[in-house]
């Protein structure tokens, strides 16, 4: 595949699918440093998946694998590894975050994925965006049944943790 | 909780530089080499120059240590390559899972401590006792002492210093992670 036509496709897909991978960013990187790099990892892996994608799945499938599993391992440490060699003031300002009045229930939500552990944070987001458990077993290469009581404890504590906040009335 | 999140217009979330962003994926991209291939071609090609250079002086100026210094360092050469092809065959059948990918990581930086376990042991170690030999048949100066011992030294506690902080952290991170994604 030539490298312009890797680049075109890439470009196809930052402009069709930028809010999946903006939601995998926001739910495992915090400052506005962790989420540049983060983002700039994630469209490097994309980049460089796109001659290997067969099309034996949907566009957005592949993409969340990709940028999941690139916030997983950048989540364990690899983010300090990476970023210490490089220049800070090289890597440039790629993302910058909207600051419109957003839904306080939408940040909550966000703050709650957050606290889950890396896997689980995966599976959150695949939840939320309806994939089926057939689907989220196919990403995640672990079984339906494993993701089952994977979703139903992320749910146990969600409705636990919304029950909490609105018994405290925040 | 569900309709809150698909209220979300996601794609509001950022701006993106875009001209930045292409600079970067190029940067990293030409950057991005793996670390068993830097270590493994690396070795390969130092140590095939070096025991070229070896043999070619054995055979203008006849020298037992020579000879066999550069079969010593050629035959790390075949071992790199042979292990280099073992591990390019193994990373095939990988599936392209979030899975297949954390098991093909697990067995990379595997690879990458037995990797650099037998440099030491299996290559450094050796290779200085068969220096000392040498020196002790050639009567070398202290210099000499001084200077082949160091270096034979060093190397070998900086190849068990990365192995030790690097190499075998990582490792334990990455089953810990295949740890929480398979258990139920």
């Amino acid at each position: 595949m030539k490298e312009s036509e890797q680049r075109q496709i890439f470009q196809e897909w930052l402009d069709g699918y930028r809010a999946l991978l903006f939601k995998v960013i926001r739910a495992y990187a915090y400052s506005d440093e962790d989420q540049n790099d983060l983002f700039q990892e994630v469209c490097l892996q994309v980049f460089r998946s796109i001659p290997n994608f067969q099309a034996k799945s949907a566009v957005s499938t592949w993409l969340y694998r990709i940028a999941l599993n690139t916030a997983i391992k950048w989540s364990t440490r690899e983010r300090n590894h990476s970023r210490d060699h490089e220049n800070i003031a090289e890597m440039g300002h790629v993302l910058e975050a909207i600051n419109d009045d957003q839904d306080e229930r939408l940040l909550w939500l966000y703050e709650e994925i957050q606290k889950f552990n890396e896997i689980d944070r995966s599976l959150t987001l695949l939840l939320l965006d309806g994939y089926s458990y057939k689907e989220m077993s196919q990403i995640m290469g672990i079984s339906e049944s494993n993701i089952g009581v994977k979703i139903h404890r992320i749910k146990k504590q969600l409705v636990q943790n919304i029950q909490k906040m609105q018994s405290h009335g925040v | 909780m569900q309709k809150v999140w698909d209220e979300q217009k996601g794609e509001n979330m950022y701006v993106i530089n875009e001209s930045t962003l292409h600079q970067s994926v190029s940067r990293k991209k030409d950057a991005a080499s793996r670390r068993i291939n830097k270590v493994e071609i690396g070795i390969t090609l130092i140590n095939s120059t070096v025991a070229i250079i070896l043999f070619n002086r054995a055979l203008n100026n006849p020298n037992i240590w020579d000879f066999l210094t550069s079969a010593l360092i050629g035959l790390t050469v075949v071992y790199v390559l042979h292990f280099r092809w073992k591990r390019q065959k193994e990373e095939r059948t990988f599936d392209r899972t979030m899975l297949g990918e954390l098991d093909q990581a697990i067995s990379n930086t595997k690879y990458i401590i037995k990797f650099s376990y037998m440099m030491a042991v299996g290559y450094i170690l050796p290779m200085s006792i068969f220096y000392i030999v040498q020196m002790i048949d050639e009567g070398a100066s202290l210099k000499r002492w001084l200077i082949i011992g160091g270096a034979y030294l060093l190397a070998f506690l900086l190849v068990r210093w990365e192995r030790r902080k690097q190499h075998i952290p990582r490792k334990t991170r990455l089953l810990a992670l295949k740890k929480k994604l398979t258990e139920e």
